[in-house]
């Protein structure tokens, strides 16, 4: 007969004694029916966590809530789950049953595309915009090439063309590094991206990783389907094409390429055409926004899900382009696309941090948008440098070369999670926390 | 005394509740003496006595809790007491306790905390521990009582260990059984009657091993307690929850349903500080300004009440006055104010109309009422929002009854009216506030109440300034008047208020929450959710990311 304690420990959580969960980046998929998530509980050395779904929806947990929510992650037996908190825990039975039961519900929503509104439904606390201090980023945008086969008169990129570009062994080990500090999320831009033969390959490395892999391109290499199933193989997840206009003329003007619009949208047909979430980008300047009605037109009847819209960035040759609409401009422009992508069932994105004394985007309804640069994303060059987003051209720090503390906590990260980039006027303003003074490179522009 | 000696192996029916303590390294100490007590009582209930000698090491943690579990929850927690070196202490807490197993309770040491280095004692009395008896092998004539003490697997030295069972009162001398004596203890326990009469056997080992777990047990007549406080013990429930094997014998099983009784000296007070689970997202919090009218629709006010808000409301700003009450007709003012929301245009463009179609309109009005809201709320907190205007409700009536004389009473009520009505209980507080003094009642009152220009109202007091021209009525009156409005608007206006309300419902309450067929379609990776307000969360990644090429 067996005793007494080896009948006992076969009670207990099979291979596995009461622990906190090891810090780190822990990645789940999904499935039900319809609904597909990509999961990624980022927990950190203080057991806080943060819970990203399809890297798009963010919440924040506390020890209790990372290791309710890794347990439930993990599938652990309900009866299991509730003695491996007992057992770590100063607490009630009944009280962790009782949070347990209601942590697992809550999970289960928030894991779901679809599941119920976080805000609206679930009820969960809610933080001040911007008031987390993440010890990285959730995505990291790699500038893979400056290389582009368009030459945008408004174009951001402040870089040479012929920039250096690391090997293919190279960002592979950085997406093994990035992977590493817990970010869950890459976006592969340029430059043109897709000009490097190797992207479907550093797709793939990032996916086998668990990151969500994303594409922001001109669209005009995805006129080649063969080329787009390729990225299909690898596992790219979403894709924003640039579309200016629904004029050819307009667009390619303002991209100055002749070929320019009719690969665009011939990629953006074949990407629509794939399982991958497809979004379009269009940025409004005085060229395009007069015929913005007929571009989101256009937009719908090629059955795009998702519109972005944004303003010029004054960044490279935005500096100087003198296009950009004034921010004031902007409200009728945003009412308009408002109106249309609800009325058409799209979903509206839009972007610029601006002012929110002269452009409220809250009020507008189209969310909290300000500058995210050096707390939510950051971007690697083609080279390795790290810059705080692919519109800002200051390095801080080489993420082959550098420690990762080195880079986050760089003068220039610290100044922008501070907002200390901004104009003088915003400096007292009640509006600061949400607003952030609008995007730090249009603040400095207008200082200059 | 017919004492017999059964050589069997016992089951431990421990019911999946005895993982064994994992102890804190940082407590140090020993258990130089133990010694237990247990009152098998007339009524099938248990008695335990417990007194730990601790030895607390040089280098231990202090001895601030002891956790005594317990075999189930049918135990009276108010049945129990414990010392601490003879002083009584009154932190126990079954809520607090940490201790392996569903049950037990928790005591707290302080402040007579056992301190490094020092010695303690540790009496713990529980009265009353009910359905604790089973039915013994010997036949169904006998009720089994199994018991294991306190155990510490941590514990350091050796214990000198002495546990006494009492049997039930009656229990003649040749009757009751002992089992197995465990290992260490001599073959025969002591017997004899206690300063009570009672038979007891008593197990002693002055060399025990206080990490060792020690059972103990008899049976006795079952003639000498209730039957039903003799367990009856299923297998099969055993067999689910502790999953023996095939060989362990089920005779023993079904034979030895007992107790196992057991304290545990935690050293887990070591475990974590317990936060309960809390997620949180960035986005907005409170969503301010909006009108009481949308607060009360926010708030879930009864639509009677909304409806008699958004009737003051219209002609506090001078769109519109009462030309009969009863029914319930108005007149239009010109000019339009220009402030009027678009629920206020509804509302009174629905009393152009009569009959069904003024209440279709109304239902259409709220509708749209409710609607806006559900989209002016997108992103913001819900529950913040409501405490906010909750707080503000609050606030607002303090103002008035904060207010010293008539006049002042008047005058602030008027300026928070709207306010005061979101309320639950403003139809008692209004009464009790306006109850024994004069109301001076503001200008477009008179546009709501048309007998107050002619006064059917006793003037019995001067205007106040600021009010000039104003009546003063009673207040039990005009608290009446304010009352009996929203009633009336019920009655005179939709009718039945419940079946306004449902075909209110009806349109505006959404698809059941967490239903995936109300909401679109699934989405691939990086896509992000279908809600509206999730766009407005801030932590979004896709604020700022990057488009602009």
């Amino acid at each position: 007969m067996r005793d007494l304690k080896s009948i006992l420990r076969q009670l207990k959580p099979s291979g596995s004694s009461p622990a906190l969960p090891a810090p780190g980046l822990y990645h789940y998929s999904k499935e039900n029916g319809a609904e597909k998530s990509r999961i990624h509980l980022r927990i950190d050395p203080d057991q806080r966590s943060i819970l990203l779904v399809n890297a798009s929806r963010i919440v924040h947990l506390n020890p209790t809530a990372t290791l309710m929510a890794y347990l439930v992650l993990q599938q652990t037996n309900q009866e299991q789950a509730i003695r491996w908190i007992s057992g770590l825990y100063k607490v009630s039975k009944s009280q962790v049953i009782n949070d347990y039961t209601q942590m697992a519900e809550r999970v289960d929503e928030l894991v779901r595309p679809d599941g119920a509104c976080p805000i609206h439904e679930l009820d969960l606390d809610v933080i001040a915009p911007f008031s987390s201090q993440p010890s990285a980023p959730y995505r990291m945008d790699l500038a893979i090439t400056y290389r582009c086969n368009n030459n945008c008169s408004h174009c951001y990129n402040a870089r040479p063309r012929s920039y250096p570009e690391l090997t293919t062994d190279q960002w592979i080990s950085i997406l093994d590094r990035i992977w590493a500090l817990g970010i869950p999320h890459v976006v592969f831009t340029g430059g043109e991206p897709t000009l490097r033969a190797d992207l479907p390959d550093l797709i793939a490395h990032a996916e086998l990783n668990g990151q969500i892999t994303g594409l922001n391109t001109n669209g005009r290499r995805l006129a080649d389907n063969s080329f787009v199933q390729d990225l299909v193989k690898a596992g790219l997840d979403h894709v924003q094409i640039t579309l200016e206009s629904h004029d050819p003329d307009i667009h390619n003007e303002m991209v100055d390429s002749t070929q320019a619009w009719e690969q665009t949208v011939a990629g953006l047909r074949n990407v629509l055409a794939t399982s991958m979430y497809v979004m379009t980008n269009t940025t409004m300047l005085r060229p395009n926004s007069p015929y913005l009605e007929k571009t989101l037109d256009f937009l719908a009847e090629l059955g795009v899900p998702t519109v972005g819209l944004n303003a010029l960035i004054y960044s490279g040759r935005g500096l100087d382009v003198d296009s950009g609409l004034e921010e004031e401009e902007l409200h009728p422009l945003l009412k308009l696309a408002t109106n249309l992508t609800t009325a058409r069932g799209q979903r509206l994105i839009w972007y610029t941090p601006t002012e929110y004394c002269r452009f409220d985007p809250v009020q507008m309804e189209l969310g909290v948008k300000g500058c995210t640069a050096a707390r939510y994303n950051m971007c690697i060059e083609p080279n390795g440098d790290v810059i705080p987003c692919q519109s800002f051209y200051q390095s801080v720090g080489n993420i082959l070369q550098d420690s990762w503390e080195s880079i986050w906590d760089h003068e220039i990260c610290h100044k922008l999670r501070e907002h200390s980039m901004i104009q003088v006027k915003c400096q007292s303003c009640a509006l600061l926390a949400e607003c952030g003074g609008s995007c730090p490179l249009r603040s400095m522009a207008l200082s200059i | 005394m017919r004492r017999i000696i059964l050589a069997v192996v016992i089951v431990l029916l421990v019911f999946s509740v005895t993982p064994l303590p994992i102890f804190a390294q940082d407590y140090i100490f020993s258990v130089p003496q133990m010694v237990v007590d247990a009152y098998w009582n007339e009524d099938g209930s248990l008695s335990l006595e417990y007194v730990f000698t601790f030895e607390n090491n040089a280098s231990g943690h202090p001895i601030d809790f002891v956790d005594v579990a317990l075999p189930n929850g049918t135990y009276d927690i108010n049945s129990i007491t414990a010392f601490v070196d003879g002083n009584q202490v009154y932190d126990i807490s079954a809520e607090d306790f940490l201790g392996e197993g569903n049950y037990g309770v928790a005591i707290g040491t302080a402040p007579y905390v056992i301190p490094r280095g020092g010695l303690g004692v540790v009496q713990v009395r529980i009265g009353k521990i009910t359905n604790v008896l089973h039915t013994a092998s010997e036949g169904e004539n006998y009720a089994s009582a199994v018991f294991r003490p306190a155990y510490f697997t941590t514990a350091t030295g050796s214990t000198d260990m002495t546990v006494t069972f009492h049997l039930p009162p009656g229990v003649q001398s040749e009757e009751p059984r002992y089992f197995a004596s465990p290992s260490g203890f001599p073959d025969t326990p002591e017997s004899d009657f206690d300063s009570d009469g009672r038979i007891f056997y008593r197990w002693h080992n002055p060399n025990a091993n206080s990490s060792t777990s020690y059972e103990f047990g008899a049976s006795f007549p079952k003639s000498y307690v209730p039957e039903s406080s003799i367990v009856t013990f299923n297998v099969n429930d055993v067999l689910s929850k502790i999953r023996l094997e095939s060989f362990i014998p089920i005779i023993c099983i079904a034979s030895f349903a007992g107790l196992i009784g057991w304290g545990i000296y935690n050293e887990n007070r070591k475990k974590m500080k317990y936060l309960p689970p809390k997620i949180s997202i960035e986005g907005h919090g409170i969503k301010r300004g909006l009108t009481a009218v949308e607060a009360a629709t926010l708030l879930e006010e009864p639509l009677d009440k909304i409806m008699t808000m958004i009737l003051f409301s219209v002609i506090k700003k001078g769109a519109a006055e009462v030309t009969t009450r009863d029914p319930l007709e108005l007149k239009m003012l010109q000019p339009i104010p220009e402030d009027l929301n678009s629920f206020e245009k509804d509302f009174l463009h629905a009393f152009t109309e009569t009959g069904a179609i003024r209440s279709k309109e109304l239902r259409d009005m709220v509708v749209a009422l409710v609607r806006s809201i559900s989209e002016k709320m997108k992103g913001f907190s819900r529950r913040e929002t409501i405490d906010y205007y909750r707080e503000i409700t609050r606030r607002a009536w303090a103002q008035v009854e904060a207010a010293d004389t008539p006049e002042v009473k008047s005058k602030k009520y008027e300026e928070v009216m709207e306010w005061t009505m979101l309320d639950r209980n403003y139809d008692d507080r209004t009464r009790d506030v306006f109850r024994n003094q004069p109301v001076f009642v503001p200008v477009w009152w008179g546009h709501y109440n048309p007998t107050i220009g002619g006064s059917s109202f006793p003037k019995t007091t001067a205007a106040p300034s600021g009010s000039a021209g104003a009546p003063s009525i009673p207040g039990a009156d005009f608290a009446a008047s304010v009352v009996t409005g929203v009633q009336s608007f019920s009655s005179k206006v939709v009718g039945n208020i419940s079946d306004f309300t449902s075909r209110v419902t009806s349109v505006t309450n959404p698809a059941p929450k967490y239903t995936s067929s109300s909401r679109s379609g699934g989405s691939r990776g990086g896509g992000g959710s279908s809600c509206a307000c999730a766009c407005a969360c801030a932590g979004c990644a896709c604020a700022c990311a990057g488009g602009g090429r």
